[in-house]
């Protein structure tokens, strides 16, 4: 009889326990449930708005009013959104509870990703830092736009004055346009489909993929990235193409005033314009003028090939 | 024609395996044989022997972690961190990422600048050739400042 009473006494407590355990485990998966985020507030139709978030995604979209908008989800592991600074400068962060400096490897392994979708007055400045986290940036038209990402892809709705984006391993494509567009990477590609102005485009093994309208100064640049430029040459324009392996195409319009110089150490060379010709190495020299020869374009590569063509549109 | 790729090939054949030329199994398993199972009473030194070693290990990686950290913020508060990582850039040529999500890039630019160096010793006199190795460098540095911004 005491027997009994004692295993059911046992059962009733392990039963107890089951429960409390479920329940902490219930309270503690409600803890860590993505937050939401709802946050606005009025800034100047010129403000620079500078946004911090390591892994997620972050889309800013411009729009004519004078307020920034903040809408999405914090993931778990997150401090509160942090939103500090005043009308002209605002500072959005996404930073780990766990750990201070917002790259930490830790910060990105226990953090979930928090999602950030931002309307800011299309006038404004942008400066968005990523790790991993995608951005997208749609309708915004200030004066500049600066991208910082490890190996997040960066989209670049916008025509801004200046377009700076720094990638490691992340691709970058530019919808819009801008007077100044410059871009670095190690191995992400580069594409642009309406250029004007100014650009510099440095990759290792990334491919750069332009095309535009008239181009100014151009300074491209790839160890063994793919090049391939489709634009007419502004008045004075100046063209710099470097690659040591990567091979790279150019396509002129027929109206083209430049110079052009272009030298292969062990690449072939092809040119629409002018005929290349053989020194004593393995490799191939073009120089020639197109119309008044106002622009200049040097193109040089080591063992890459150089196509140079008329542009069929 | 084109001497790059030819580099490459000979690169690929140094790296075949070599075969032995006898067997040498044979003689790893009379190696295995003559061992003497250790005698019981050393368990408790090699035991001791162990602890000891995991606790100058953990504080190895301790030490180093926080010298890691203090650079880490000495360099964040000072301007101009890459030029002066720039000047050591002879002595970081060999230089591997603490972050993981560095290290595929840090491999990538030092194969390139592997290959731009092959090319320079060929054109000594390549400017460009010169430049592009001197962004990769530039590249490298900033891969360097953002891995010691992870800590």
């Amino acid at each position: 009889m005491y027997r009994m009473f004692v295993v059911r006494t046992i059962r009733r407590r392990a039963a107890m326990l089951a429960m409390l355990a479920l329940l902490a485990l219930l309270a503690s998966a409600a803890a860590q449930a993505d937050t939401p985020i709802h946050y606005t507030r009025a800034v100047a139709p010129d403000a620079r708005i500078e946004i911090h978030n390591v892994k997620g995604d972050v889309r800013v979209t411009g729009w004519n009013r004078n307020e920034v908008q903040i809408e999405g989800s914090l993931g778990s592991g997150a401090q509160p959104l942090q939103v500090s600074g005043d009308a002209g400068a605002l500072d959005i962060r996404v930073e780990s509870a766990g750990k201070s400096g917002w790259l930490g490897f830790s910060s990105d392994s226990d953090m979930g990703p928090t999602t950030l979708d931002v309307h800011v007055p299309h006038a404004a400045a942008l400066d968005i830092h990523v790790v991993s986290a995608p951005v997208e940036i749609d309708g915004v038209d200030g004066r500049s736009v600066n991208v910082n990402t490890v190996s997040g892809r960066v989209h670049l709705g916008v025509s801004a004055d200046q377009v700076k984006v720094d990638s490691v391993s992340g691709d970058v494509d530019l919808a819009g346009s801008a007077r100044g567009f410059e871009v670095q990477t190690v191995s992400g590609e580069v594409q642009a489909a309406t250029l004007k102005g100014n650009v510099t485009a440095q990759t290792v093994s990334g491919d750069l993929l332009l095309h535009g309208a008239a181009l100014g100064r151009v300074n491209l640049g790839t160890v063994s990235g793919r090049i391939q430029l489709d634009a007419a040459v502004a008045p004075a324009a100046a063209w710099k193409i470097d690659t040591m392996s990567g091979d790279v195409r150019i396509d002129l319009p027929p109206a083209t005033s430049a110079q052009v110089k272009a030298d292969t150490f062990s690449g072939d060379l092809h040119s629409d314009f002018g005929k290349p010709v053989s020194g004593n190495g393995p490799g191939e020299h073009l120089g020639t003028r197109l119309g008044n020869g106002n622009g200049s374009i040097i193109i040089n590569s080591f063992s890459g090939d150089v196509h140079i063509e008329h542009a069929t549109h | 024609m084109n001497l790059h790729f030819e580099d490459r090939q000979k690169l690929r054949a140094l790296a075949q395996p070599v075969e032995p030329q006898h067997d040498l199994w044979t003689e790893i398993a009379a190696r295995i044989e003559r061992e003497v199972p250790a005698p019981r009473r050393h368990f408790r030194w090699l035991a001791l022997a162990a602890s000891l070693a995991c606790v100058a290990v953990l504080s190895g990686v301790i030490g180093v972690r926080l010298l890691h950290s203090n650079t880490a913020a000495h360099i964040a508060g000072q301007p101009g961190t890459i030029t002066q990582l720039a000047a050591n850039a002879g002595t970081t040529a060999r230089w591997r990422p603490g972050d993981p999500r560095l290290r595929g890039a840090a491999i990538e630019l030092r194969a390139a600048q592997g290959e731009l160096r092959q090319a320079l010793a060929i054109a000594p006199h390549s400017e460009y050739l010169q430049q592009l190795l001197d962004r990769t460098e530039h590249q490298q540095m900033r891969l360097r400042h953002l891995d010691l911004g992870a800590g």
